[in-house]
């Protein structure tokens, strides 16, 4: 009997520590208040800036943050041809974004919020059994109505690069060791660095495409940003 | 021992029903790869397979009934606009807007031409007839 009540209590308690992973702190609606007074529809992605030591690390963030955002519900506009814009005109140096007022942004683009990006670190690590992607980026979205800080996000991301495939067992690993290997010779990461844009943005409020717009702020969130600003 | 069953049938239901991922918003297929080849190196080959993965997406997602993503359209146009066919562009950038009223200050500016690439013509964007596309 006492054995069934354990087991019972462990399944409870695993179940519980799958899906809230570690302990939330916070809820959306408390962490970025803005984003539901302003409610931003449209967002412009700006050229990232690359601290990281990886030339493609550019590249590879700035293409992949359209999809999780716009599955997070919000309007972006394709960066493809903002960034051939901006280039353009002469502002292909992130630094230079830094100078010019936000409004512009909504004058020429419509964009509610702008997101500012600086890849802080873009680590590839091989290992024997495990090769990893570690991601750390400084993200801010900046209203271009209030030039407030409507979410902001400082974090580190680590995506398994073997892909997770392969059971346990010696043979799993072999498999994974294999993947793994195959995964970095390709040297393709776009699949990764979107990973690791889907987890940063996993705290973001919903925008107005996304069922939940508006009705997210009693979500538990892990908090990730800094305190001190 | 049934119980067990049971409850190991509980846990892998709330683990479900809280991680099972509603039905696609969009279906952005391989849009980063092809984009971020493109933007690495930007030569004919890289942009016509971009250019290709765009109209895949807009053909999926007509297929599957969901709204093509965002910027989609708008990037295709912008395709067409470097090639010089004002058109086709004009035809995709009102696609945009139509679907996402958001876009709407960015569609007129391209339609309008006061954006560089192609001809510059200027085009009064409140003249231009979006309806039916």
């Amino acid at each position: 009997m006492k054995i069934k009540i354990l087991l019972k209590l462990s399944l409870v308690l695993f179940a519980f520590s799958v899906l809230e992973g570690c302990t939330p702190i916070t809820t959306k609606g408390e962490e970025f208040p803005r984003m539901y007074e302003e409610s931003p529809k449209s967002i412009l992605i700006l050229p990232p800036m690359n601290e990281s030591t990886a030339a493609d690390a550019k590249e590879y963030y700035s293409t992949t943050l359209q999809e999780p955002l716009s599955f997070a519900g919000y309007y972006t506009l394709p960066y493809q041809v903002t960034s051939d814009i901006l280039q353009a005109e002469g502002i292909y140096d992130a630094e230079l974004l830094k100078d010019i007022p936000l409004g512009k942004f909504r004058e020429y683009f419509g964009a509610d919020a702008v997101l500012f990006t600086t890849i802080k670190k873009w680590d590839l690590s091989y290992l024997v059994i495990a090769s990893t992607l570690t991601v750390s980026i400084d993200a801010k979205l900046k209203s271009t109505t209030t030039d407030r800080d409507l979410w902001v996000y400082n974090g580190t991301v680590v995506v398994d690069l073997s892909g997770g495939a392969g059971g346990g067992g010696v043979g799993g690993l072999i498999a994974k060791v294999v993947i793994a290997a195959i995964n970095t010779a390709m040297a393709d990461y776009v699949p990764y660095a979107k990973q690791a844009n889907y987890r940063a943005l996993q705290a973001i409020p919903f925008g107005e495409y996304h069922k939940q717009h508006n009705v997210d702020a009693k979500q538990q969130i892990v908090d990730l940003t800094p305190k001190a600003k | 021992m049934n119980k067990i069953y049971i409850n190991i049938g509980l846990f892998l239901a709330i683990v479900f029903i809280s991680g099972c991922a509603p039905k696609p918003m969009y279906y952005w297929e391989d849009y980063s790869q092809t984009l971020y080849h493109y933007q690495k190196d930007p030569s004919d080959d890289t942009r016509l397979r971009h250019f290709t993965e765009l109209e895949n997406i807009i053909s999926i997602s007509n297929e599957k009934g969901v709204r093509v993503p965002p910027g989609v359209y708008a990037e295709l146009g912008y395709f067409y606009m470097q090639k010089n066919r004002r058109q086709e562009a004009i035809h995709f950038f009102c696609k945009e807007k139509s679907i996402y009223p958001e876009a709407t200050v960015f569609m007129d500016r391209l339609i309008s031409g006061h954006i560089r690439p192609g001809d510059n013509t200027p085009i009064d964007a409140n003249e231009v007839d979006c309806s039916g596309v």
